[in-house]
């Protein structure tokens, strides 16, 4: 007892922690499960039904490996890769969960350590709720009105998606949204204020994170095929940009990468692959 | 081996003594030089902080609020004097020369701003290359010298351990970027307290190193570190991340070459120069082991932040009554664990130059000797515009001060002055203070001509949180 509370005391945002490990677990469960489900049924009514025919493409090819149903999906408040928006929301919170949450740990281990040591848990779990909740107010705009925008070639939309990427990355607005993304604000200590508090930070944060990597993550929503690995991918990205020392070098390496991924899929595109 | 190059103190060199003509024709000689010469006088200065844009190699490299504060900046220095004693020679000076210091520290006449930098001209009616107009007035004038609170170091020598945020090294600069980084005790004070009181350029990082005063301030600062060093307990941090921390500079060649944490520890073996006289070991309380390494368990905050505008300001800070016995058992003498108080995310638009004392629970009736009792340390904000704006290439972040208080409460404690429910900080502004001898001749003046507004308020600093924290 005593060695398990020493651990959380020196590793405070262990629980959170763990719930990204089991985010990516359930995700790639989703992924190689969903083979065998797609063979069977491509309208799996269940939000994680839906999430598994969304990520069934994985190691599956290229861009072309769009199951059919996908394409036949594809209209109103669908997705370029074929996300309805109702269902699809709830996959959209997990990508975010294991993509995103990795990269504020920082800040959520800041809340727990400056939050009064009996109120550490919940003040983090506060901060989590709001951070997610920003990245799946995004969600909702990508997966609704967002979505009518999009073009319909998916080799297209994605070369689009990394050049937008790529653009943003070389702005002012992306160098203030870095800076944005490592300050932090007073955390007051009791009561509805502590809690204020809390949740002004994961606004804060989760807002200044969403300004920095928008752009990134846009490209997960036309990503039609290979998705996990899109996902280990762009998390790996955003991670490094997030913890480098050398912020702007690091961002303009990886404008450097994001556009020529997107001249590669264009030319994917145009020769017909 | 030959002897090493000697720093002596400004206002204690020999008769005859031509090191500060010599500097002064050298800065002359830098100043002519092209603004992309590293050699030159304002490259070497744009190197601790510029504004002009785009930056040239290596400028913007000042290291603050850090572990590394005192490491580059003894490399910054040893650079510098190398450029400059290269051109002292050119210049038929002695070949030994070396950067004195400014020790202000001692008080009285000395906190004065050296006369040499005083005059806009010399002795042969030509400007004088260590004037600069921007600074603070009665400091250029003579007229005022620099608050005895600014300009000592005893709580910083104090301190037992180099690494901490509350010791005298300060927070360790983590491999990744966090959200908070700690000012160590010497930075703060002198060394911040004393930029922001000699004002003008040397109140802002990025036009400091302009002033040629600055190289004698932080010889001095670098004097401060061998002088805390001279107690044996008292060591340089022996984690190969600071240790094998490289920063690069320019040599007097201006060629690039850069040198690790770990060869500049010790002056006279690695950069072969001591300072004269030789700092002893202070009067050091018993060396503390470093505590346990734990996280940091914060007891109670305060509900809402702080504006300081230059006046003086009471914060209360209630503590949690689940941590009650904690705090109490922290405080005392046999419990290995350390009470802080942080002072926390000081942001503000403008440095207003002020610096303030800050002291717990000081009755409103304290004498001097208890308000001595009572006086934690000090606060100013050098820095604070660049903090969360760096033109560098790194993260921005917020000020944070941080102050180990236990001690202290337990001593008050015997006396009754503590009641363990809460703790006041207050800030107290410091001002400069009538040099030795004008004081009659400046309450005159100031009689003769009354303000015709009540002065206006400083420019607000706005600080986010005071927290008490046991670790």
């Amino acid at each position: 007892m005593r060695t398990a509370l020493g651990t959380i005391g020196r590793r405070p945002a262990l629980g959170v922690e763990l719930g990204i490990a089991a985010t990516w677990l359930l995700l790639l469960a989703a992924a190689t499960g969903a083979v065998g489900a797609a063979a069977g049924s491509s309208t799996g009514g269940s939000s994680l039904g839906a999430g598994s025919l969304w990520l069934c493409t994985f190691g599956q090819g290229g861009m072309s490996g769009m199951g059919p149903g996908m394409h036949e999906a594809r209209g109103g408040a669908v997705l370029a890769g074929g996300l309805p928006l109702l269902s699809g929301l709830p996959m959209w919170g997990l990508m975010a969960g294991a993509m995103m949450l990795p990269t504020a740990l920082p800040a959520v281990r800041h809340v727990g350590v400056n939050s009064l040591y009996w109120r550490r848990r919940r003040a983090m779990a506060e901060f989590v709720a709001v951070y997610l909740a920003v990245w799946t107010g995004f969600g909702l705009l990508v997966l609704g009105p967002l979505s009518s925008l999009m073009p319909t070639d998916s080799g297209i939309a994605l070369a689009a998606a990394l050049s937008l990427a790529a653009l943003w990355q070389l702005t002012p607005l992306k160098r203030r949204a870095q800076r944005a993304c490592h300050r932090a604000r007073p955390l007051p200590p009791y009561g509805w204020r502590a809690s204020a508090g809390v949740a002004r930070f994961g606004l804060f944060n989760g807002g200044a994170c969403l300004a920095s990597c928008w752009a990134l993550m846009l490209t997960m929503a036309v990503v039609s095929s290979a998705r996990l690995a899109w996902m280990a991918v762009l998390t790996a990205v955003v991670l490094i940009e997030k913890t480098n020392l050398k912020p702007r070098r690091t961002a303009l390496r990886i404008a450097t990468l994001a556009a020529a991924a997107a001249e590669g899929t264009a030319l994917a595109v145009l020769l017909g692959y | 081996m030959a002897e090493p190059f000697i720093r002596r103190e400004v206002r204690e060199l020999p008769p005859g003594d031509e090191t500060l003509q010599a500097y002064a024709r050298a800065v002359a000689v830098m100043k002519e030089r092209e603004p992309t010469d590293p050699r030159g006088w304002s490259y070497q200065a744009a190197m601790h902080g510029s504004t002009v844009t785009p930056p040239h190699n290596l400028w913007n490299g000042c290291k603050h609020a850090s572990w590394f504060f005192l490491a580059w900046h003894r490399m910054y220095v040893y650079f510098f004097e190398q450029i400059v004693r290269e051109i002292v020679i050119e210049t038929g000076g002695p070949e030994d020369w070396a950067l004195p210091y400014w020790n202000y520290c001692k008080g009285g006449e000395n906190a004065t701003l050296p006369e040499a930098f005083r005059n806009p001209d010399d002795e042969n009616g030509e400007p004088n290359p260590l004037y600069v107009e921007e600074r603070e007035n009665g400091i250029n004038s003579g007229q005022k010298k620099l608050s005895n609170l600014a300009i000592s170091p005893t709580k910083a020598l104090e301190r037992p351990q180099f690494i901490g945020k509350a010791e005298f090294g300060g927070g360790i600069a983590p491999a990744q970027p966090q959200f908070a980084k700690f000012t160590g005790r010497i930075e703060q004070t002198p060394h911040n307290d004393v930029h922001n009181e000699l004002g003008g350029w040397m109140q802002d990082p990025f036009t400091a190193a302009q002033d040629p005063i600055f190289w004698l301030h932080h010889t001095n600062i670098d004097r401060l570190w061998v002088e805390w060093n001279a107690t044996p307990s008292h060591l340089d941090p022996q984690e190969a991340q600071w240790m094998g921390q490289k920063f690069e500079f320019f040599n007097a060649e201006g060629q690039l070459t850069g040198l690790a944490c770990a060869q500049v520890v010790d002056t006279v073996e690695d950069l072969d120069y001591r300072y004269d006289p030789e700092p002893a070991a202070q009067a050091a309380p018993a060396p503390l082991s470093p505590p346990p390494p734990s996280q940091p368990k914060v007891v109670g905050a305060n509900a809402e932040g702080v504006t300081l505008v230059g006046d003086s300001t009471g914060v209360t800070v209630g503590i949690d009554p689940r941590a009650g016995d904690d705090v109490l058992a922290a405080t005392g003498e046999s419990d290995p664990r350390r009470l802080y108080v942080n002072i926390e995310e000081i942001e503000g638009e403008v440095n207003p130059g002020s610096v303030y004392a800050v002291y717990v629970n000081l009755p409103a009736d304290a004498n001097e000797s208890a308000r001595e009792a009572h006086y934690v340390g000090n606060v100013s904000f050098f820095g604070i515009e660049r903090a969360p704006k760096p033109s560098d290439d790194e993260h921005g972040h917020s000020l944070n001060l941080s102050y180990e208080i236990g001690e202290q409460l337990r001593k008050l404690n015997d006396g009754k002055d503590w009641s363990g429910e809460q703790i006041k900080l207050s800030f107290e502004p410091l001002g400069l203070e009538p040099a030795e001898g004008v004081s009659g001749e400046a309450a005159v003046a100031e009689l003769a001509e009354p303000p015709a507004e009540p002065p206006a308020e400083d420019p607000p600093v706005q600080i986010g949180r005071v927290s008490l924290v046991v670790e």
